[in-house]
């Protein structure tokens, strides 16, 4: 049912088909999805929203991707939280005063 | 010659620190994922000492700055949150377990004293921000009809195991370099969002944002970031 690589071919062909016709008319396009697949990530969505992306699903491989891509980013970054930080770039760093004004704070301590 | 303290710069400052947890209540509530571990009554006699306290400045106060900087994008605040920490690990360095790198446990404390700045501001939310975020996208990804234009965007099958991803280093140095390629707002909510795993409600208070401009950066963030990883990382236009 999904769409294969010779998409254009497929599209065309499938598009005769009533089913995928009306699949294509009523779920929300590919721009939409990614938006909602995205908002799904932080807050609930309503269940008739939910359904019509699960319909998407049927006629488009490649939100279905983007939304396991997205998955696995979250995972990946919860996972491995240190790997996200700044380790060495040319972010701005502490300027000299504030290192001093540090240093003589630890020491008051 | 600059006089005055830290934190006589920041009026909020003491009444953060007037509200502030207890060092329990901050390991308590420090994310399950974090290295962090508090070792409540087994002190193991093998455990790492802390460093001298003189060293951490020049150590970890560019690291610990600009992982603050990355959350805060502000300097005044950075600075203000750095010191928090420091003092923070100082009171707490008995209670330093040893099983985490001195680091990786200091930015434990970091992020903690993030959240509780900003957790009184979260009532304070307002209805919605219009300025910050075009609502209106006009987006070069899809074709008029919104569909993906299949030879080259159509998000690619990305074919390793994601276990095996993650150990690989090039992974990580591609990642870091995608979110460097963000604009600076994006880069914070995706880092307070993703990364810190952070509520939306305290996230909106932060950058003063209402929440539908906060999903749509977070959208926005999300969908540069997969983009990113693809052509940097994940392959080739024609392994469709």
């Amino acid at each position: 049912m999904q769409l294969g690589p010779k998409q254009d071919v497929e599209r065309l062909k499938l598009s005769i088909s009533p089913l995928v016709g009306w699949l294509i008319r009523v779920t929300p396009t590919c721009q939409e999805m990614t938006r909602l697949l995205s908002d799904a990530m932080d807050r609930p969505l309503p269940w008739r929203t939910r359904v019509l992306m699960r319909l998407h699903f049927l006629i488009c491989k490649w939100c279905e991707r983007y939304k396991h891509q997205l998955r696995f980013l979250r995972q990946a970054v919860r996972r491995h939280p240190e790997q996200v930080s700044p380790e060495v770039t040319d972010a701005p760093a502490l300027s000299s005063e504030a290192k001093d004004r540090l240093k003589r704070t630890l020491r008051e301590r | 010659m600059p006089s005055a303290r830290l934190t006589l710069e920041n009026p909020n400052q003491a009444f953060s620190w007037g509200c502030d947890l207890t060092i329990e209540q901050a390991f308590a509530t420090i994310a399950p994922h974090s290295t962090v571990q508090h070792s409540c009554g087994r002190r193991t006699m093998d455990r790492q000492p802390l460093s001298d306290p003189d060293a951490w400045v020049d150590q970890h106060g560019d690291y610990l700055f600009r992982c603050a900087m990355l959350r805060v994008q502000d300097r005044a605040v950075a600075e203000d949150l750095v010191q928090e920490t420091f003092l923070a690990a100082l009171t707490a360095q008995e209670r330093f377990a040893g099983q985490s790198s001195e680091r990786s446990w200091m930015v434990g404390i970091l992020k903690h004293k993030i959240i509780d700045r900003y957790r009184k501001d979260v009532r304070e939310r307002p209805a919605d921000d219009p300025v910050l975020v075009d609502q209106a996208e006009d987006d070069a990804s899809f074709d008029e009809g919104g569909h993906w234009k299949l030879d080259q965007t159509a998000p690619l099958d990305w074919p390793d195991h994601p276990g095996a991803v993650l150990e690989r280093k090039q992974f990580w140095s591609s990642l870091q370099r995608c979110v460097g390629t963000l604009p600076p707002t994006m880069a914070q909510v995706f880092t307070l969002r993703e990364v810190d795993e952070m509520e939306s409600g305290t996230i909106c208070a932060m950058l003063k944002i209402s929440q539908s401009n906060l999903w749509v950066l977070l959208h926005r963030a999300r969908k540069h970031l997969r983009q990113c990883l693809e052509g940097h990382f994940f392959g080739h236009r024609e392994a469709h």
